[in-house]
C-alpha cells in the first residue's frame, strides 16, 4: 500500500522534474539564442574543465564498478598527481623559489614504488620461474630487484634536476621491451620459417637499438623534463594506490561486512594524505609550470587555451584506451567478470587480488592525469583531490555507474551544467549546482543517462 | 617483594614522565618558527644604540618606538625601527636639537593588540615616556591607542593603515594612509583615465571587500556605473566562468581586488586567456611580485593604485639611496620613507616645545605643522590626526623583459588624481 504510495509519488516527482529540467533547458536555450558569443564562450569553458571531470569519471567508475566500494583515496591521487609533477618541477622551473626536496618523501615513495615492482614481478613475468628455483634464491632474487627498483626510484626523485637524463635508461628500455615484444610476435607469422632462436635473437637486437635511440633522444631533448615528470608522478600515484590495495584494503574487506568500512578506512587514508601533503607544501594554492599549450587559441570569436583543447585530447585518448583494454583483451574480461560477482570469478579461476590491484593501479593513474591537467590548467591546492573526487563521481553518476560511455559523456554534461547554470547566478554557486544535478540524479535517474547493461 | 617493585617501577615511570614533560617544555622557546629570512637583514638589537655625542653630554630627548620587531609583522617593524635609527643618527650628527641629542627606546609591540599594551605599559611606567612613535601593526595599534588617548601620550604611527585609528583620539596621529583612501583614489583614477563602465572581481574577505567598496562608492560618486560584479572564495583556482560573465558585460576596466598574490595572479592570467584585452586595475596585492609571476606577460600594463614612493621626489630617491647604502636592502620603500619622516617632524616638535615630557605641547604643534619629506611635500594633520596631502600613487605593470628585482615589475606613473 505505502509501497505503491511511494512508487505513485516518485513516478510524479520523476515527471515534476523533468518538466522542471526542460523548463531550465528552454530558457537556457533562449538564453543562448539572446547571446550566442557568451553562450560559445561558456561552451568552451564547460569543455576544458568537463575533459578533466570525464577523466576522473572514467577512472572512478572503473575502481567502483570492480570492488563496489567508494575509494576515497581516487582523490588523494589526484592531489599526489598534480604535486608530484609540482614536486619534481620546483627545482628548476617556478623560478627555484618553493624548495620541498625531502629525503624522507623520497624515502617512502622509493620504498612504495620498490615492493610493487617486487610484488607484479612475483605475479608476473617471474612466476614461471618460482618452481624451478630454490625457494630462497627466488626470494633473494625478487627481493634483490625491489631493492633495485627502489634505489633507482630514490635516485631519480632525488635529482630531479637530471630528471630526462636519469629517466632515459628506464624509458629506452621499456621502449626495447615493447618493440622487441612487438617483432617477435610479427616475424612469428611474417617468417614463420625461421627458428625461434633467430626469431628472438632478431626482435632483441633490434628492440635494443630502438630503445637505445629512444634513451639517447631522450636524455637530449630540452623541454622533456615536464612531460617526464607527468609520467613518473602519474606512475607514482598508481603505485601507491596499488600498494593501498594489496597492503591494507584487501585485508579489510576480508573481514568488512559492510562497503562502510572501506568508506571510512579510505576516508583516513584521504585525509592523512591531504594533512601531510598541507604540511609538506602548505596549503596556499600553487601554480605548475607552463606548459606548450598556455597560450589561447580563437575560434568563431570564443577563445580556449592550447592545453585545454590538448586535455581534451588526452580524455578521448584515455576513453579509447579504457576501451579497448576492458572490450579486447582477457584482462578487459576479467576485470568485468569480478566487477559482476567476485566470488564467482575467483571461483572460475581468476585471479582477483592481481586483476583488482591492476585496477586499483590504473584508476589512480587516471585519477593523477586529471589532477595534473587540471593543476596545468588552474593551480594546484592540498584540497583539490576532495573537490576532484566529488566531481569524478557526480560526473559518473550522471553519466551512469559502471558505464564507460556514461563517463565520458557524464563529465562533459557536468562541465557545461556547471558553466551554463551560472550564467544568471553568482559564479560562487558553480559546485553548488554541481551538487543540485548529483541530488536530482540520484533522486529520480539513480541508473543515470547511460544505465550499465 | 612484589609490592615494592610495583611501586619502584611506578616511581620510575613517573619520573621518566616528568623528564618528558621537563623536556618538552624546555624544548617549547626552540620550536618556535625560524624568524621569516624575507629581509635578510641584522635585528634592529644588533644595531648600536646612538652614541651620546662626545661633545655634548646634554640631557637626550627621549623617544618610544613601538614596532613589531618580531612575529607577523616582522617584515614591516624592523625596516620601520632601522629607518627611525638612521634619522636619529642623521639628526644627532648635525647637532641634534636645541643642543641636545635624540634618543629612541624601542620596544616590540608584536603585532598584536595584547603585547602592544605591554610594551605601552613598560614605556610609560619603567621608562617616563610620553611621546611614543608607532606602531607597525593597525591591531597593535588599536590596542594601545585607548590608554595612550586617556593618559595624554602621544602615539604616532607610520605604518598603521586601519580606518578605525582616524577616530582614536586627539593624541593619536599618523602619516601612514588610511585604507579608505586606496579606493578613494582607485575610483578618482579610473574615472580620470576615462572609465565610465566598471566590471569588478573581489576575493570575499573583509580587506578585498573594503577596497572594492570604497572603489565602487567614489566611481559612482565621480558618475560611474558598474555593470558586472563577481566574488569568489579564498580556495578557487578556476575564475574562468565568473570571468566570461564579467566580460560579457563589455565594462570599459576591470577592478580585480584580491586578498592573496595567488588569486590576484590567476585572475589576471585567465582574464587574458579568455580574450580580454581591456584595461585593468587592482590595488598592491596583485600587483605583488608573486601574482606578477603567476600572470607573467598577462599582467603587462594592468595599473594598480598603491602607495610608494614618487619618484619625483627627490627627498625620497635620497633617503632610499641613504638606507641601501646602510643596511644594504631596501624592502618596503614607502613605510621606510614614512617612519623616517616621522622622526624628524617629531624632532621639528621637540624643538619647538623644548620638553619630551610635554605631550599637549607636542599634541599642538602636530596640528600646526605642514611638512615635507621622503614621502611628499606640504602635508600636515586634520583635527582627526590623518595625515592630509599625500595620495597613493598609480602603477603601471612592465613587460616581462623589463621587469627586475630593483623595479619590482613596475613604474611609477605618478600620484593618483584627486579630482
Amino acid at each position: 500500500m505505502i509501497g505503491n504510495a511511494l512508487a505513485a509519488l516518485r513516478d510524479q516527482g520523476r515527471l515534476a522534474a523533468l518538466g522542471l529540467s526542460l523548463l531550465v533547458i528552454a530558457y537556457l536555450a533562449w538564453k543562448v539564442g539572446q547571446s550566442p558569443q557568451q553562450a560559445l564562450q561558456f561552451a568552451f569553458n564547460g569543455l576544458a574543465v568537463g575533459a578533466i571531470y570525464a577523466l576522473l569519471a572514467m577512472g572512478f567508475t572503473l575502481v567502483y564498478s570492480t570492488v563496489w566500494f567508494f575509494d576515497l583515496y581516487y582523490g588523494a591521487a589526484a592531489t599526489l598527481g598534480a604535486y608530484g609533477v609540482f614536486y619534481l618541477r620546483s627545482s628548476d622551473a617556478l623560478y627555484s623559489r618553493y624548495e620541498v626536496a625531502n629525503p624522507v618523501i623520497n624515502g617512502v615513495l622509493a620504498v612504495v614504488a620498490g615492493c610493487v615492482v617486487a610484488w607484479l614481478l612475483h605475479v608476473g613475468p617471474m612466476a614461471r620461474l618460482q618452481p624451478k628455483l630454490p625457494d630462497n634464491a627466488y626470494r633473494a632474487l625478487v627481493s634483490l630487484l625491489g631493492i633495485a627498483a627502489a634505489g633507482y626510484t630514490l635516485a631519480v626523485l632525488s635529482f630531479p634536476e637530471h630528471l630526462r637524463v636519469l629517466l632515459a635508461p628506464a624509458v629506452g628500455a621499456a621502449a626495447a621491451i615493447v618493440v622487441g615484444m612487438f617483432l617477435f610476435g610479427l616475424l612469428e607469422r611474417l617468417a614463420a620459417g625461421l627458428g625461434s632462436g633467430v626469431r628472438a635473437i632478431a626482435a632483441t637486437l633490434a628492440g635494443s637499438g630502438v630503445g637505445a635511440v629512444i634513451g639517447y633522444l631522450l636524455a637530449g631533448a630540452e623541454g622533456a623534463d615536464l612531460y617526464l615528470s607527468w609520467l613518473l608522478s602519474c606512475l607514482l600515484a598508481g603505485s601507491v594506490g596499488l600498494a593501498l590495495y594489496r597492503g591494507l584494503y584487501i585485508h579489510m574487506r576480508a573481514r568488512a561486512k559492510s562497503p562502510l568500512i572501506m568508506l571510512v578506512a579510505s576516508l583516513g587514508v584521504l585525509l592523512s594524505l591531504t594533512a601531510f601533503i598541507s604540511i609538506a607544501f602548505e596549503s596556499a594554492p600553487r601554480p605548475l609550470p607552463a606548459t606548450f599549450g598556455s597560450a589561447s587559441i580563437t575560434i568563431a570569436g570564443a577563445y580556449i587555451k592550447g592545453f585545454n583543447v590538448f586535455a581534451i585530447g588526452v580524455a578521448l585518448l584515455g576513453f579509447a584506451a579504457l576501451w579497448l583494454m576492458l572490450r579486447k583483451t582477457t584482462f578487459g574480461r576479467a576485470v568485468r567478470a569480478i566487477g559482476d560477482d567476485e566470488q564467482v570469478a575467483r571461483v572460475v579461476g581468476i585471479n582477483t587480488v592481481v586483476v583488482v590491484s591492476i585496477v586499483f593501479f590504473i584508476g589512480a593513474v587516471y585519477a593523477a592525469l586529471a589532477g595534473v591537467l587540471s593543476g596545468h590548467d588552474t593551480a594546484i591546492q592540498p584540497r583539490m583531490g576532495l573537490l576532484l573526487l566529488l566531481k569524478g563521481w557526480i560526473a559518473s553518476v550522471v553519466g551512469g555507474i559502471g558505464n564507460l560511455y556514461g563517463a565520458i559523456l557524464g563529465g562533459f554534461v557536468l562541465g557545461m551544467v556547471e558553466q551554463f547554470g551560472i550564467w544568471d547566478l553568482a559564479g560562487e554557486w558553480r559546485d553548488a549546482i554541481a551538487f543540485v544535478l548529483l541530488i536530482l540524479f540520484l533522486s529520480f535517474w539513480p541508473n543515470g543517462l547511460l544505465p550499465r547493461k | 617483594m612484589r609490592k615494592i617493585g610495583t611501586v619502584f617501577i611506578t616511581v620510575i615511570v613517573l619520573a621518566a614522565l616528568a623528564a618528558v614533560l621537563a623536556a618538552c617544555n624546555g624544548d617549547e622557546p626552540e620550536s618556535t618558527p625560524a624568524p621569516e629570512p624575507a629581509p635578510a637583514t641584522p635585528a634592529p638589537a644588533a644595531e648600536p644604540a646612538p652614541e651620546p655625542e662626545p661633545e655634548a653630554p646634554a640631557e637626550p630627548f627621549r623617544l618610544g618606538v613601538m614596532e613589531s620587531v618580531t612575529g607577523a609583522g616582522e617584515t614591516y617593524g624592523t625596516v620601520a625601527v632601522q629607518a627611525k635609527q638612521m634619522a636619529v643618527d642623521e639628526i644627532n650628527a648635525a647637532g641634534g636639537i636645541n643642543g641636545r641629542p635624540l634618543e629612541l627606546v624601542v620596544e616590540d609591540s608584536k603585532c598584536n593588540a595584547q603585547d602592544s599594551i605591554t610594551a605601552y605599559r613598560k614605556l610609560t611606567d619603567v621608562d617616563g615616556i610620553k611621546i611614543i612613535l608607532g606602531t607597525s601593526c593597525s591591531g597593535a595599534m588599536l590596542g594601545a591607542a585607548p590608554l595612550a588617548e586617556e593618559e595624554g601620550v602621544i602615539m604616532f604611527s607610520g605604518l598603521a593603515t586601519n580606518p578605525d585609528i582616524a577616530e582614536a583620539g586627539d593624541y593619536i596621529f599618523r602619516t601612514s594612509l588610511n585604507d579608505i583612501l586606496v579606493g578613494t583614489d582607485t575610483g578618482n583614477t579610473l574615472w580620470a583615465d576615462g572609465v565610465r563602465k566598471l566590471a569588478t572581481i573581489t576575493e570575499s574577505t573583509d580587506y578585498a571587500e573594503g577596497v572594492r567598496r570604497t572603489t565602487v562608492e567614489q566611481f559612482e560618486k565621480r558618475g560611474g556605473e558598474v555593470v558586472a560584479a563577481e566574488q569568489y572564495a579564498s580556495d578557487v583556482t578556476d575564475f574562468r566562468s565568473q570571468l566570461t560573465k564579467l566580460v560579457a558585460a563589455e565594462p570599459d576596466a576591470i577592478h580585480i581586488s584580491a586578498q592573496a598574490e595567488f588569486s590576484g595572479g590567476t585572475v589576471v592570467k585567465q582574464l587574458r586567456e579568455i580574450g580580454y584585452e581591456g584595461p585593468l586595475y587592482s590595488e598592491i596585492v596583485a600587483a605583488g611580485t608573486t601574482a606578477l609571476e603567476i600572470a607573467g606577460e598577462a599582467a603587462t600594463g594592468l595599473k594598480a593604485v598603491f602607495v610608494d614612493l614618487d619618484p619625483a621626489n627627490a627627498k625620497g630617491q635620497e633617503v632610499l639611496g641613504n638606507f641601501r647604502a646602510r643596511y644594504d636592502y631596501v624592502t618596503l620603500p614607502w613605510y621606510l620613507g614614512s617612519a623616517y619622516d616621522d622622526v624628524y617632524i617629531a624632532a621639528e616638535c621637540l624643538k619647538q616645545t623644548g620638553d619630551d615630557q610635554d605631550a599637549d605641547g607636542f599634541r599642538d604643534c602636530m596640528y600646526e605643522i605642514t611638512w615635507s619629506g621622503a614621502i611628499g611635500t606640504d602635508y600636515s594633520f586634520d583635527e582627526k590626526g590623518e595625515v592630509v596631502g599625500l595620495t597613493n600613487v598609480v602603477v603601471e605593470v612592465l613587460p616581462l623583459a623589463e621587469r627586475t628585482e630593483e623595479n619590482y615589475g613596475y613604474r611609477v606613473l605618478g600620484p593618483a588624481p584627486t579630482e
